[in-house]
Parts: C-alpha cells; sequence; structure tokens
C-alpha cells in the first residue's frame, strides 16, 4: 500500500522522529522521584551547659521576656558544641492519648501552693538509658554557611555518662480525674538562635503561649505542626518582632524550618499539670497529684515511649526508674 | 544474535533517553488534552495511568462527559451553538498517536511452509506508531454529550470512524437512565474495559490464501486480551470474512452500533446496564434481522483509605451474529465477570468470558468446539511519580473447528515513563508460555515478541 | 469596639465582591442541610476525598501520586487557600470559593452544581471536623491595591523578594527551582515531597493569580506546607507587600490575568 519513494521518506522520517523525541525528552522534564529525606537534624546548643530546674511546683512562674535575654541564656548559645554521639532517628511517636476522663468521679480541686515537702504526695525518679550510642550523625550546611557554621551535628539523645540519665525526655502523669485549678499560664519561647530552636524540647500547659523569635541575621520560617495539621507558619525575618500563638491543643508539635531543613524542635502540651522535662541527668519531679493509680508515660524523641502504673499515696515520695532499651 | 544485539541498542538507547532526563530541572507539565483543559485539572484527576481511568474519570464518563454530580453540560454548555469559537473547540478535540516505534520478533520455526515467507522471522524491524486517533467529545448542553473518534491504522492502513455516539444523561432524575445512541464501546462501562488497555493490541498475521468461508491460516497470533477475544476458529462474519481468534469482539468489541442505556439508581454502589446493538460484526446496517442484546450489572466497594474495588457480570445473547464456513448462521453467545481493584500505587484489574455456540449446523457438529473462554488478569503499578510498570496474563482457551483451534497463553510485561504527563514512551515484552509444547501452530511459534513505542496525547 | 466591627463589616464586603456577583448566602447549618450535602459529596467529592472525608477517596492518590498535593483532608487538616491568619480555619466564604473556582490543575471547578448544592456540600464537609464548632474564624484584611504598580515598586518588591528569602525555595526568577525545593528538602504537613510553586506560570498558582489573591497567599500563608504567612513580617508595612506582590505579578508574562 505505501509507495517505494514514500517507503524511504518513512524511513527517515522515522530516525527524525527518534531524535526528536529523545531532544524533547531531554529538554523538557521534570524529576520524577523526588529525594527522599531521611535523615532528620538536629543541632542540640544545650549539651554541655546545666539547665535550671524546669519549675515543677503548681506556682506561677515568672513570665520571661524576650527583649533582654538572662545572661545564663547568651551562655547557653554562645559555647561550642563538641562533637557528640547522635543517633538514627525514627518518627517521634506521641504518648497515646489519654483514657477518657470518668466523670463520675469526683472533680479535684488543687490548691495552688507552694512545693512545701510533706504537702502531698512526691513522685521522683530518672530516665536512664544504658544502650550503645549509635555512631554521630552529620549533616552538611549548604547553605547560610556563614550563621549556621560549615556542619551541623545530629544530637538528639544527650545521655549522663555517670548516671546514664536521659535529658530531654517528658514525664507525664495521667489521673484520671477531671482537673480544674486555676495555675496562670506561662510564656515559652522559641527562639531561632545560630540556626536551630532553642529550647529544642520543652512541655507545656494547655493555653500556654509560645513567643517566637528571630535572633539571627537571616530568615527563618517557624512551622508547627501537630498530627499533619498546621498551628503555624510564620516566616521570620531578621531583627523582627517576636510572635505570640497559644497552643490551644493537647499533643506532640513539631517545629520545623523550611528554609534549613535540620532545625527542629519539640513541645509536649498537657491539658493537666502533671508533667516534667528530665534534666541532663536525667531526674524528674512531679507534685500535687490526688492519691490513687495513675498512670505514667516516658517520651522521648528517638527512644520512644513508655509506660508504668504506679499508686500514689495519700503523703509520701514515690521514686520510679525507666529504662529505655 | 544479531537481533538480540540490535533490540538491546535500540531499547537501551530509549531507556538511557529517559534516565537521562531524570537529571533535567522540573518544569510542570503545561499541556493537556481536551476534558482536561475544559476543567483546568490535570489528567491524573481522571486517569490512572491514561487511557486507564480512575474511579473518578468513570463517573465523569458515566454521566456523560459532565462532571460526576452535575448536570450543567459544562462551561461550554451554557452558550448557544453560533457563540462557539475556535478557541472552544480545543475543549472539545484531542488526539492521540499511540504504538510501537521498535518491534521485535522471536520464532521457533522460521517461514514454516504454508504460510507468507518472510512474516516468520526472528528480526528486529523499525515502526511507526501505528494509531493516530482523533477525537472530539464533550457536552453540548445540559446532559446531552457527544464522542466521536476517528482511528487512522497508519499499518494496515485506512481512516474509519471507530466510535461516534450522543448520550442524553440523567434522564427521570439524577444518575436514574444515561441513554447513548450510535456506534460504541459497549464494555466501557464494566470492571475491565477494553479501550483501554495498558499494553495495546498487536495484530495477528493472518496469511494471504484465506479466502471467503475458507479455513484461515495464521502467520502470526495477535496479542489481546483473552477474554475480549472472539476465541473461535473458524467463524466468519457475514460476507464471509475471517474473524480473527484474537480480535476483540461481542459485548467486548469497542465498537457496536445500537443503543443502550445505564444508570446507578440506588446510589453509588450499584450499575446497571443494558443494550442492543445490531451486532454480528458489521460496520453499519444490519443484514439479518436479529439484534444481539445484553445486559451487566456491575457492584462498587470502598471509597475510602485509598482503596476501592468493584466487580461486574454480564451476559451477551448473539442473534445470529456469525457464520461458520458452512455459511450457516450460529448465535454466538458470551458471558462474563471481571473485577477490579485499586489500592494507591496499585491497579489490578480481571476479567474472564466464555462464550458459547449454539444453533451449531450439523454439516460442522463434531468438527466444531462450541466452547471457548478467555482469562485475562493484569495490573499496573506507579513505581515513582511518572513511571508505570504493568503486567498481563492472557489465557485463551480456544475453540471452533477441531482441525485448527490452538489454545495460546502470553504474559507481557511493560515499562511505561511519563516524560510529561502526556507523553509516554514504554518498552514491552510478551512471551509465550506455551512455547515449550510442540508444534508449529501459530500459537506455539511465536517465542517472544519485543516493543518499544509512545504514546502521546493532546 | 465599634470601629472592629466596621473594620469587620468592611473586610465581609470586600470579600462579597471578590466572589464573582452575589454574595451567596450559607444556609442555616441544620442536620437538614447535613444530609442533603451529604448526598452530593457523595456525587462530586467522595472519590477523591474519600467516604469519611480523610482524603483517601479510590481517586484521589494519583492526584499527588508518592508527592503532594493529595485531595484535603477534612476531618483534622487545616485548609491552604485561606483569607484567615496562619492555623486559622478558613471562612465559609473561603471554602465557598474554592468549590466553585477549584483549583486550577487538581480540583475541578463545581460551578455546575448550583449555589444552594454548593452551600448544602460545604455545610457537611465542616461538620467533618469538630474544629469548626469552635466558632467562625476571623478573616483577615485583604484590601484592594492602594496603587498600581511602577516601575520602581517592582524594583523594590525585587530586593524584597531576596531580602524575604523567597528565591530559596521559589529560585531566582520564580520558577519553583530555588535550592530547597530542587534538592526536594520541601515536605507538606503530611510529609510528602512538596515543590515551590511556579510564579511565572499564573496559571499554576492555585490560590489565585490576581494582586489581591497574591496578596493574600503572602498574609495567610499556605497552611500545610512550607510556604509561611508574612503578615508578622510585613506587619505595617503595606507599601513593602504590594511591591513584593506586584515584583511577583511581573516573573509571569501572562496578560488579561493582570488586574491590579
Amino acid at each position: 500500500m505505501v509507495g517505494c519513494s514514500s517507503h524511504r521518506m518513512l524511513r527517515s522520517g522515522v530516525s527524525a522522529f527518534i531524535a526528536a523525541l529523545q531532544v524533547l525528552a531531554i529538554a523538557s522534564m521534570g524529576t520524577g522521584v523526588h529525594a527522599a529525606d531521611s535523615s532528620r537534624s538536629m543541632y542540640d546548643l544545650e549539651k554541655s551547659v546545666k539547665e535550671p530546674k524546669p519549675s515543677k511546683s503548681l506556682a506561677p512562674i515568672r513570665k520571661q521576656t524576650q527583649k533582654n535575654p538572662t545572661p545564663l541564656d547568651r551562655e547557653r548559645w554562645k559555647k561550642p558544641v563538641p562533637l557528640q554521639n547522635g543517633i538514627k532517628l525514627d518518627k517521634p511517636q506521641a504518648i497515646p492519648p489519654p483514657k477518657p476522663v470518668d466523670s463520675n468521679l469526683p472533680k479535684v480541686e488543687l490548691p495552688v501552693t507552694q512545693d512545701t515537702a510533706g504537702a502531698g504526695p512526691v513522685v521522683v525518679g530518672r530516665v536512664v538509658y544504658r544502650g550503645t550510642l549509635p555512631p554521630p550523625t552529620q549533616m552538611e550546611v549548604t547553605r547560610d554557611v556563614e550563621v549556621c557554621g560549615p556542619v551541623v551535628n545530629i544530637v538528639p539523645l544527650s545521655v549522663d555518662p555517670v548516671s546514664h540519665g536521659v535529658r530531654n525526655a517528658i514525664v507525664h502523669i495521667g489521673v484520671r480525674q477531671e482537673i480544674t485549678d486555676d495555675v496562670p499560664l506561662q510564656v515559652s519561647v522559641v527562639k531561632n538562635q545560630q540556626c536551630a530552636f532553642y529550647p529544642r524540647v520543652a512541655a507545656l500547659r494547655t493555653g500556654a503561649q509560645t513567643e517566637i523569635s528571630n535572633d539571627d541575621p537571616l530568615m527563618h520560617n517557624t512551622n508547627m505542626t501537630i498530627n499533619s495539621r498546621t498551628v503555624l507558619n510564620v516566616a521570620l525575618v531578621a531583627g523582627g518582632n517576636p510572635i505570640r500563638k497559644p497552643l490551644k491543643k493537647e499533643g506532640l508539635y513539631l517545629i520545623k524550618c523550611n528554609v534549613h531543613k535540620f532545625m527542629e524542635a519539640y513541645r509536649y502540651v498537657f491539658d493537666d499539670p502533671f508533667f516534667d522535662q528530665t534534666n541532663e541527668t536525667g531526674q524528674f519531679r512531679i507534685v500535687g497529684l490526688p492519691p490513687g493509680f495513675h498512670a505514667v508515660s516516658v517520651w522521648h524523641e528517638t527512644l520512644g515511649v513508655l509506660h508504668k502504673e504506679i499508686q500514689v499515696p495519700v503523703r509520701g515520695t514515690v521514686t520510679l526508674e525507666f529504662e529505655f532499651k | 544474535m544479531l537481533n538480540r544485539l540490535s533490540r538491546a541498542v535500540v531499547a537501551s538507547g530509549v531507556l538511557a533517553t529517559s534516565i537521562l532526563s531524570l537529571f533535567v530541572m522540573p518544569d510542570p507539565a503545561h499541556a493537556i488534552p481536551a476534558f482536561a483543559r475544559k476543567y483546568n485539572v490535570n489528567c491524573t484527576t481522571c486517569h490512572t495511568a491514561p487511557p486507564i481511568l480512575n474511579h473518578y474519570g468513570q463517573r465523569f464518563l458515566e454521566n456523560g462527559y459532565q462532571l460526576p454530580g452535575t448536570e450543567d453540560g459544562g462551561i461550554t454548555g451554557k452558550r448557544k451553538l453560533g457563540d462557539l469559537t475556535l478557541d472552544d473547540v480545543t475543549n472539545y478535540i484531542g488526539f492521540r498517536l499511540v504504538g510501537n516505534v521498535v518491534r521485535n520478533w522471536s520464532f521457533k520455526n522460521q517461514n514454516p511452509a504454508g504460510l507468507d515467507p518472510g512474516v516468520i522471522e526472528n528480526k528486529t524491524e523499525f515502526t511507526f506508531p501505528e494509531n493516530f486517533v482523533l477525537f472530539a467529545g464533550g457536552t453540548v448542553t445540559k446532559n446531552v454529550g457527544f464522542m466521536i473518534e476517528l482511528g487512522h491504522d497508519v499499518e494496515a492502513g485506512g481512516a474509519a470512524v471507530e466510535r461516534g455516539f450522543v448520550t442524553f444523561n440523567n434522564i427521570g432524575r439524577h444518575d436514574l437512565v444515561h441513554l447513548r445512541v450510535g456506534r460504541f464501546d459497549p464494555n466501557t462501562y464494566s470492571s475491565y474495559a477494553t479501550v483501554r488497555q495498558q499494553l495495546g493490541d498487536v495484530g495477528e498475521s493472518v496469511a494471504s490464501t484465506c479466502a471467503a468461508f475458507l479455513p484461515c491460516s495464521l502467520n502470526r497470533v495477535g496479542l489481546a486480551p483473552s477474554a475480549f477475544a472472539t476465541k473461535f476458529y473458524g467463524l466468519y462474519d457475514r460476507s464471509g470474512n475471517y474473524l480473527s481468534p484474537f480480535g476483540a469482539s461481542l459485548y467486548n468489541s469497542g465498537a457496536e452500533v445500537g443503543v443502550d442505556i445505564h444508570g446507578r439508581p440506588f446510589g453509588d454502589w450499584f450499575l446497571y446496564q443494558v443494550g442492543v446493538v445490531n451486532g454480528a460484526n458489521e460496520a453499519l446496517g444490519d443484514s439479518n434481522k436479529g439484534k444481539d442484546v445484553y445486559g451487566m450489572v456491575r457492584l462498587d466497594f470502598a471509597r475510602s483509605k485509598n482503596f476501592a474495588a468493584n466487580v461486574s457480570g454480564f451476559a451477551y445473547i448473539g442473534n445470529s451474529n456469525a457464520k461458520v464456513l458452512s455459511m450457516d448462521d450460529v448465535n454466538w453467545n458470551r458471558y462474563g465477570v471481571s473485577a477490579r481493584a485499586t489500592y494507591k500505587m496499585i491497579d489490578l484489574y480481571a476479567a474472564f468470558a466464555i462464550d458459547k455456540i449454539n444453533k451449531t449446523p450439523a454439516s460442522v457438529a463434531g468438527l466444531f468446539d462450541t466452547t471457548a473462554t478467555g482469562l485475562t488478569i493484569g495490573a499496573d503499578a506507579y513505581v515513582t511519580d511518572r513511571a508505570v510498570l504493568s503486567v498481563r496474563y492472557d489465557n485463551l482457551d480456544a475453540g471452533g473447528m477441531l482441525d485448527q483451534r490452538k489454545s495460546t497463553t502470553f504474559i507481557g510485561v511493560q515499562a511505561k515513563y511519563y516524560v510529561r504527563t502526556n507523553i509516554a514512551l514504554f518498552v514491552r515484552d510478551d512471551f509465550n508460555i506455551r512455547k515449550s509444547e510442540d508444534g508449529d501452530s501459530a500459537g506455539r511459534n511465536l517465542r517472544n515478541a519485543f516493543f518499544s513505542g509512545v504514546d502521546i496525547v493532546f | 469596639m465599634s470601629k472592629r466591627i466596621t473594620v469587620l463589616a468592611a473586610v465581609l464586603i470586600f470579600l462579597a465582591g471578590e466572589t464573582s456577583g452575589v454574595l451567596a448566602m450559607k444556609p442555616e447549618e441544620t442536620r437538614a442541610a447535613r444530609e442533603k450535602g451529604k448526598i452530593i459529596y457523595e456525587r462530586s467529592c467522595m472519590l477523591c476525598h474519600g467516604e469519611d472525608g480523610k482524603g483517601d477517596g479510590p481517586a484521589g492518590w494519583f492526584i499527588g501520586r508518592f508527592s503532594s498535593p493529595h485531595p484535603r483532608d477534612f476531618t483534622a487538616e487545616n485548609y491552604k487557600f485561606r483569607s484567615t491568619a496562619s492555623g486559622d480555619l478558613p471562612t465559609d466564604q473561603d471554602l465557598f470559593r474554592t468549590v466553585t473556582q477549584g483549583i486550577p490543575g487538581y480540583m475541578p471547578s463545581f460551578s455546575g452544581l448550583a449555589e444552594e448544592e454548593r452551600w448544602a456540600a460545604i455545610v457537611y464537609v465542616k461538620s467533618l471536623n469538630p474544629m469548626f464548632k469552635e466558632g467562625q474564624p476571623t478573616p483577615m484584611a485583604i484590601p484592594e491595591p492602594p496603587y498600581p504598580p511602577s516601575d520602581a515598586s517592582i524594583e523594590n518588591g525585587r530586593k524584597l523578594y531576596f531580602k524575604y528569602s523567597c528565591h530559596s525555595c521559589h529560585g531566582d526568577n520564580g520558577y519553583g527551582d530555588g535550592p530547597e525545593s530542587i534538592k526536594g528538602n520541601l515536605k507538606d504537613a503530611r510529609g510528602l515531597p512538596i515543590s515551590a510553586g511556579n510564579l511565572s506560570d499564573r496559571s499554576s498558582l492555585k490560590n489565585g493569580a490576581t494582586s489581591r489573591d497574591i496578596y493574600r497567599s503572602l498574609m495567610t500563608g499556605l497552611d500545610g506546607t512550607p510556604m509561611p504567612s508574612f503578615a508578622d513580617s510585613l506587619n505595617g508595612k503595606e507599601k513593602e507587600a504590594w511591591d513584593l506582590v506586584y515584583y511577583i505579578l511581573s516573573l509571569s508574562s501572562e496578560r488579561g490575568f493582570f488586574r491590579w
């Protein structure tokens, strides 16, 4: 059906067609596969510095202002960070939601008192990890090197060599009763400093204000999410004013900067006051609990979650130890 | 040896192009065919990997090319016909160029006696993508839609109106009755549609000695879904033309002239379809008095967690719609089930059909196997945003003249890469599961077929 | 207090003008309206957004495949295209606009549904997220451009584009090829890879391509994506904001769209 000459034309047309296809393919294309972002990077500023004991009482916490950070704050972020053992990261697991409150139980009115010894039961303890710390992970900084430094150290797991205490774990005691108290709400900071969020981990009460500021001479954005829902995503220009946002929902909040993918922080928000954050030796202290059986949960961003049931007496001290395997 | 080498060279050239293009800067695809243009969406809003429809696209088709749940005829439906401009035409028209650029055949016995020389040889051929289709479709006004498809098979030659029909939708109330009149694919609303294949049909090669109502030898078998195929060796249309055992037919023919209605009167979970067609494998007109009728029922499950599944069953009753070599009419019926399940990137589908010939004349009784079945199972998976891997298993348990029939079983695998949303390159290989069995018949002789080609839609 | 009401009324009237023509009134959020909306949802929305509204409909996965975007999860996520502050839910008018105009490239426009049908579907969709019960969010003020674009304002906008680090995601010429985007570092709130918008192609600006739409995108941020809100950074700097908007518009060449 096809004539001889047109057959020849067809063949040359075919080879031109193939060449054109190849040109077309190369000239206008997109990457089909997105690079998997397998390493979440961390930059822990606080390793070598003693942290003041976080307030465990129900006393009102002094409001922190951002204009003049305390001398201790300045020292903290200026100290150079030595290479630390890092750890391979999995997705942080949140503590499972608390069991529903049994509304038949009597409501507990909590007195607003100072932390006086003997006033009520005290739960103390330590969170430890005795396993081997995985080899360090470092991330190369490819933008804003002059502020962020050439390399970023991943230090999500910080363990005291003597006591094996795990720092920055959050301990929470789930009380199966409705709590009403009038604790003035705190203001907690999220500072963008030297291309990291400070503090890296913090525990807050529902309704607490976060004050987000940028102390670096470059652009950051602070993107806070809880369970894939955006809570706040604001751009912070260098030298801009701090932004306040109340955290109204209980749960684990993830804070990231999209401009610098190695920046990360966590905030854990609770409806009740029975929580604490471990210090550098892994110790915690929770007061003001009503007596009875309660569930204690410990969360760490990479080690996971541990649970325990305890019985809290009317008076006295309960000492616990949690060991992450 | 040479064939394998040249095949490898060509394949690697095509693949290299695709791989190289991975390292080029991203650029969003701009060109979108007719419906995508009209509704300003991507192809993947309605398609899994074009031309296969996802569940949203299926409902769009069922609703006569109106968005599911709507009845307004789309954005151009509200204008008077006289106001349409050439700009609007792009909302109706698209074209597709699809087919192989390279073919490679591998046979057990080359150039067997009695068949056309030069056809059954191990060789690699360059070809031009053999199917060019121009289609126009959409809505003209509220609840009235149309589609016309003009196909040109470059290899076989000739252009024809493959499909052309008008739809009247949402008669009675929404989704109660949709009416379709013209030349259409009856199978289009079932779980596995004929005209939407990832692995394109490859025609068989019939020996030039074939004449009306005479036994016909095959040079080379065709590669097409077995469930939809004719399945019988020794059937003819009313003019005596040999019906290819591999060609799609009856309910699954892809083009029948008639009228049918479908709807989802009780909600999204149930679809019915009933139709009457001329049948008898005739392009136009009806030379026999009888009409073929069919009915189909489909059940849809699950619409969340990225999962959906459906199953359909149909019966097609033929009425003197084929002839045997004695030139007598036979009734050729088909009963089939098909199913589909989609979960995220994986699309799984299958069809099984049983064909039965009734009213066989005494002259062929005992020489003619009146039952044939076909099973097709396929799967597609997006392994990256742009690459689709497909596999299809076809088992044809043939019927017909006992001395001619030969069952075939093939598996085809294909890798398709979407250079842009509407431009794809593919490589494909079909291999014969039964090749180790004895015999020189066409069904055993083709051992392996390799193809590489393009699929371009605008 | 009355000043606030006046401002709110002015804002609402502006928003009303934004939806072409009549300000459609939302029906009361009664059970009957929800049930009617459910029927429409199941015909028109379910196959992408899922039976439970979780964005997991069987057709929805193919829209983005392994990347963003995927259909919205109505039960828990917040919405991308709004006129409210970052972290807040959209107003009813925001939802109506999205349903009516669609999202170019991804969600068809449902102007083919009658107005009351669209509102019924919106009432149903809102009922899927308990956070909507906590009250109507307050829209931000999105005014009309106070002055037309000029060479000086576009040049100033260019400086701001780099000052606010837009180029790190959107690229030096706005093609969406900034270093963070190219390297695949950008992830949406679900963890799916997402690429920065191509500012040179107005038809791919999903939140709209008019100057007010771009201003709105800058102010509200696109929740669920790395695009932040610049409301606090541009607070009190209206001229900077509009200069930046005009520069972004100047990155694309399409005409006819440009309505300042």
